[in-house]
């Protein structure tokens, strides 16, 4: 059986064309100007380029002549390719419609944060001591004074925390506690993953005659550490860059939306998640201690207050030294959270 | 120079040197091209991005072959391996630079230079893979550009235009703009391009003044209201007239680049020809590219991305219908690339691969 396609022939090396059929007939192909044939040539001998649906047949010679058919629609039959296929069903493409977004939400709670995982599991304890060094360096630098609070008060709290190292069982060389002011951070307290504390002026100041309400947030700081927390959201976010660059880098503007949208909503969750493990650390080394879970109950309600009277003042007097307290702000629920340390048994 | 006058004489001239003006015709579907695009993503995700090369010749075979100029379409020419080959060097580039990034910084500087070194090599290949692989009567695109003249055009002009404080900067792209254009061919015919340096000023002085002019209503409104000047006053605003005030900036914004991306390319394209064969004319209006890009970024953010297809589709018909090609007839149909061998089955670019840099 002979098909016959209409097109434009290119001579090899020259832009010089001809309008011309294509007839193919068994592996036999032949380009015809005017019943003269131009070309012959075999199957095996030539390529068939781009079969994609809405792109017009493309034959390569060997001699490098070239083949375009005149419309989109010719194949050569029966060839369709299956990726053609695929592409030109509608079915296929509600389907895909529906799959699309199900995988990539797959991927982004589950595939990446597993990986995210099981990378951190594979880095040496060094990775971590060395990109706490460098991280406090540059801390320290931009967003903390030195303290200003008075020795006895620095004395009480570091005396507090050797013994809780101490009865514990934490490794006293990787636990330090540091004190510093800070304007950019206000009552706050955070940890490096080296294992260095850093507990602000601001906050100690809020809880000065309340050393378990210390404690408990020291101990809530440790508990990031000890979990490798913040390891695990560099990796989470290094894998999904680099999942972004491999797997989705080239879709342009979908992925940058829908990956976007789908991590963020991932890291809030996990950040929510380190946080109530952190507390449940806390709480649970409290009773170890022989303390009271309710000490970090006490110390989220101070915030609390603390957070509500500032607010307050900075809307009657619309001043702009608003000290916003961020240990709340970057951490979601407080209500929530005091309410299961009182009834943490 | 009355620039009217002298388009008008030219085409008087052109006609008679057997110069025939064609539009650029696009005539893909955003139907079909969704139908592609959504299994090309499906099929990128479920092969954790192996299959992004095919979806990426397809993509491109889809939109060349699509373009039609007096009567012929283009071509891509492209292999995916070549590209995949090219895609796993930069990722394994960019996982070694993200982790010593991220650990060691002080590596991740050096590694930063040796970036900087590697990188006029990388965008003169990326341009020698793109322009040979999109053919136009058979006969391929093409790029000479050295990596000394990429080392000064995409490492040191820069830097000097940054420590002028941008002062320097139009003239800087300029100079780019040159280089990549004069270093590009059709066949064997280099394009020969004629920028002006003033048009660069000029057009990124409009640009500076509508953002001043922006900043300077914006201020004047505050001042206005509150007697106050400084940041303070936006801290005071309820939301709802922050928001506007964002969606202003937006469109501000919006409208400056396209003041700079509308005049840059008519001026670019009525300087550069392929001498003897064909001259360019770009229509390009601000007001309907600020509305195209608007709409197309609001499409996406609506649809949550999957307007994709219908706004790259749309995008290109805007590019083909506002884009005029004069042709020497009689010269284009007669290009000789003998010499180059230039079939499109032999293996001469089995080495090129992509490497998914785009410039320009």
């Amino acid at each position: 059986m002979t098909q016959t396609i209409a097109g434009v022939y290119y001579y090899p090396a020259t832009s010089q064309s001809e309008e011309v059929s294509l007839t193919v007939s068994g592996d036999v192909f032949n380009v015809v100007l005017c019943d003269k044939v131009l070309v012959t040539s075999i199957q095996t001998r030539l390529s068939i380029a781009a079969r994609v649906p809405g792109v017009p047949l493309e034959i390569v010679f060997k001699d490098g002549g070239k083949f375009i058919a005149a419309s989109s629609k010719d194949r050569i039959n029966p060839l369709k390719s299956k990726a053609e296929k695929l592409e030109s069903s509608w079915l296929t493409a509600i389907v895909c419609t529906v799959l699309v977004p199900c995988f990539i939400w797959l991927f982004v709670t589950v595939v990446i944060p597993k990986m995210a995982e099981m990378s951190v599991r594979l880095l040496p304890d060094s990775v971590a001591i060395s990109m706490g060094d460098q991280s406090f360096y540059v801390i320290e630098k931009a967003f903390l004074e030195e303290t200003e609070l008075d020795k006895t008060l620095q004395e009480s709290v570091v005396k507090q925390w050797n013994m809780a190292l101490e009865q514990l069982a934490l490794d006293k060389k990787k636990y330090t506690i540091h004190f510093f002011k800070s304007d950019y951070f206000g009552a706050n307290a955070f940890a490096l993953p080296n294992g260095k504390v850093v507990i602000t002026d601001e906050l100690l100041q809020l809880l000065e005659d309340k050393p378990d309400a210390i404690l408990a947030i020291l101990l809530h700081e440790i508990a990031h550490v000890e979990y490798q927390h913040s390891m695990r959201l560099v990796a989470h976010s290094m894998a999904n860059t680099i999942a972004l660059a491999v797997v989705f880098g080239d879709m342009d503007g979908f992925a940058d939306v829908f990956l976007g949208i789908g991590a963020a909503l991932w890291e809030n969750a996990f950040s929510r998640e380190m946080e109530s493990q952190a507390d449940e650390y806390a709480f649970k080394h409290l009773i170890a201690l022989g303390k009271s879970p309710a000490a970090f109950a006490q110390a989220m309600e101070i915030l609390m207050e603390q957070r509500a009277r500032t607010s307050e003042r900075s809307k009657n007097s619309k001043s702009t030294e608003n000290t916003v307290l961020q240990y709340l702000s970057t951490h979601p629920d407080t209500q929530q959270r005091i309410d299961k340390a009182k009834s943490y048994q | 120079m009355d620039t009217d006058k002298a388009l008008d004489s030219q085409d008087h001239s052109n006609a008679a040197q057997g110069y025939i003006s064609n539009n650029i015709e696009f005539s893909g579907k955003a139907s079909t091209f969704f139908g592609i695009w959504i299994v090309n993503v499906l099929l990128s995700i479920i092969t954790f991005g192996i299959y992004s090369a095919w979806a990426t010749v397809r993509t491109n075979n889809y939109f060349y072959s699509n373009t039609k100029l007096d009567g012929h379409v283009f071509s891509y020419l492209a292999k995916p391996l070549q590209i995949l080959r090219g895609r796993i060097l930069a990722i394994i580039f960019f996982v070694i630079y993200a982790l010593v990034t991220n650990f060691n910084p002080v590596l991740g500087i050096i590694l930063s230079l040796l970036l900087l070194i590697a990188m006029p090599w990388i965008i003169v290949q990326s341009l020698r893979f793109n322009n040979q692989m999109i053919s136009y009567r058979n006969v391929r695109f093409d790029f000479h550009g050295t990596y000394g003249g990429a080392f000064v055009h995409f490492v040191l002009l820069p830097i000097l235009g940054a420590i002028t404080l941008y002062l320097a900067m139009p003239w800087v792209l300029k100079k780019i703009k040159h280089f990549v254009l004069s270093n590009t061919s059709y066949g064997e015919t280099k394009l020969t391009t004629n920028l002006s340096t003033g048009q660069f000023y000029k057009t990124f002085l409009i640009a500076f003044l509508i953002l001043a002019a922006f900043v300077g209503v914006i201020f004047a409104l505050a001042f206005a209201a509150t007697s106050n000047v400084g940041l303070q006053f936006f801290s005071a605003l309820p939301p709802s007239t922050l928001t506007l005030v964002g969606v202003a900036y937006l469109a501000t914004f919006a409208f400056m680049r396209a003041v700079v991306i509308v005049q840059i390319r008519n001026h670019v394209l009525a300087n550069t020809e392929l001498e003897g064969l064909a001259k360019f004319k770009s229509s390009f209006t601000i007001p309907s590219y600020a509305f195209l890009e608007v709409t197309n970024m609001l499409a996406l953010i609506c649809s949550l991305g999957f307007a994709f297809p219908w706004v790259a589709i749309r995008s290109a018909r805007f590019f083909a219908q506002r884009t005029q090609v004069e042709i020497n007839t009689k010269a284009a149909n007669a290009i000789d690339t003998k010499s180059r061998q230039d079939s499109s089955v032999g293996s001469e670019t089995a080495e090129a691969f992509d490497l998914g840099m785009s410039v320009v």
